[in-house]
């Protein structure tokens, strides 16, 4: 019985050596910030989700990450990892004028596992933007994680 | 899978244990026989760091397993750890190397039918200290956006310190020399080392610097040198 005892560890010894964490990354590493559309009735001091039709949305000097994009309730888009503020301009249909939003924040390099590295967290300080469109931002969740939180609310 | 494999090693020591119930001669009236046993240290070498690294090549550990008896049933026991972590790909590099030590008991749950017999099923606890130093000379953090963000950690030494549960088994396989395996659950009490930004990948002697716990597996071969005599009782 001890013998068998002795050869069962030995294979068990070998599993549990296998168990290399660097060659897999099970975990979400995605750190976007999330924004969701609100319209904001003044007149019953009602909020209610809303649709834009065709939402044009991008880093200032940069690609656009939404084109006309149809039936968007909400943007989820990345900061900037090497800077400590971005800027997005944002046209809720193709006739609307274009608002500028500014993002600052902090930025906090976050270990996440041996298999996928560090990702980039964010907290986010101040939002705000020009108000051609938009009334008003929000901030719900200044902490940009991979929770992928509602992180701002715009009010249109 | 830890778990699993922890539960299914329990039950193997619940089996041995009820087969050596079920060895025992009936109940009789004689009484347990007190003898004087060769005794001493124990020094064994954890042969389950060479599949470590061979699975894991990035990480190089030795340990060194000790341990004496006290009296009848009890083991002062301690492991000596070195560990050595040299990790490449495109996310990260890192660079670690440091020591260990472990002091705790061990107790013996085996009733001795045989004087000369030394078969141990044993549970034990101890308390880890390690020193290390590590570096992460750079990493990136992937955006096809933005760009990639290129950063570094210098070199940091730290100090981590854990309490572990382990139970496990020893047989003599040859006069005075030892084969066994036991299973170490470690629980971190420096969390504030695996909490940081960077923790570190490999804390000697504990395992995932990134895990609050650890669970872990040694197979050890030993030699004892025997040094003195206690007494031992023994049920002939």
């Amino acid at each position: 019985m001890k013998y068998f005892l002795l050869i069962a560890g030995l294979l068990l010894a070998g599993l549990t050596a296998c168990d290399d964490d660097t060659k897999v990354c099970d975990t979400d590493t995605r750190t976007a910030l999330r924004a969701a559309f609100v319209y904001f009735r003044d007149s019953t001091d009602m909020e209610r989700d809303t649709i834009f039709p065709k939402v044009t949305f991008g880093a200032l000097n940069k690609d656009t990450i939404y084109r006309r994009t149809q039936g968007l309730t909400g943007l989820q888009f990345q900061l900037d990892r090497v800077a400590d503020s971005s800027r997005f301009y944002l046209q809720t249909d193709s006739t609307a004028a274009i608002d500028t939003i500014t993002f600052r924040y902090r930025r906090q390099p976050k270990f996440v596992s041996a298999g996928c590295g560090v990702v980039m967290h964010y907290i986010l300080d101040t939002v705000f933007s020009t108000r051609k469109v938009i009334k008003s931002i929000q901030i719900d969740q200044p902490a940009i994680t991979t929770a992928n939180e509602k992180n701002v609310t715009f009010h249109f | 899978m830890s778990r699993s494999i922890f539960s299914a090693l329990l039950l193997l020591l619940a089996l041995g244990s009820a087969a050596q119930d079920a060895q025992k001669p009936k109940k009789d009236t004689a009484k347990p026989v007190t003898m004087m046993v060769p005794a001493g240290l124990r020094l064994g070498l954890d042969i389950s760091r060479l599949a470590v690294h061979y699975f894991q090549p990035y990480r190089t550990d030795v340990t060194v397993n000790l341990d004496a008896r006290y009296n009848d049933r009890l083991y002062f026991a301690s492991d000596l750890s070195y560990n050595r972590t040299a990790h490449e790909d495109e996310n990260y590099t890192y660079r670690s190397s440091g020591f260990a030590v472990t002091l705790g008991a061990n107790y013996n749950f085996l009733k001795k039918q045989v004087p000369k017999e030394n078969f141990m099923i044993y549970g034990g606890a101890r308390y880890g200290l390690a020193v290390y130093s590590y570096e992460v000379p750079e990493y990136h953090v992937a955006s096809e956006y933005w760009g990639n963000y290129t950063g570094s950690v210098p070199k940091t030494s730290q100090l981590a310190h854990w309490f572990e549960l382990t139970v496990g088994i020893k047989v003599e396989v040859l006069k005075n020399f030892y084969l066994g395996w036991s299973l170490h659950e470690r629980l971190l009490i420096s969390r504030n080392v695996s909490k940081q930004d960077f923790p570190p990948l490999v804390i000697p002697g504990y395992g995932k610097g990134y895990k609050n716990n650890s669970f872990d597996m040694q197979y050890s071969v030993a030699y004892l040198i025997p040094l003195y005599k206690v007494k031992q009782a023994v049920k002939l």
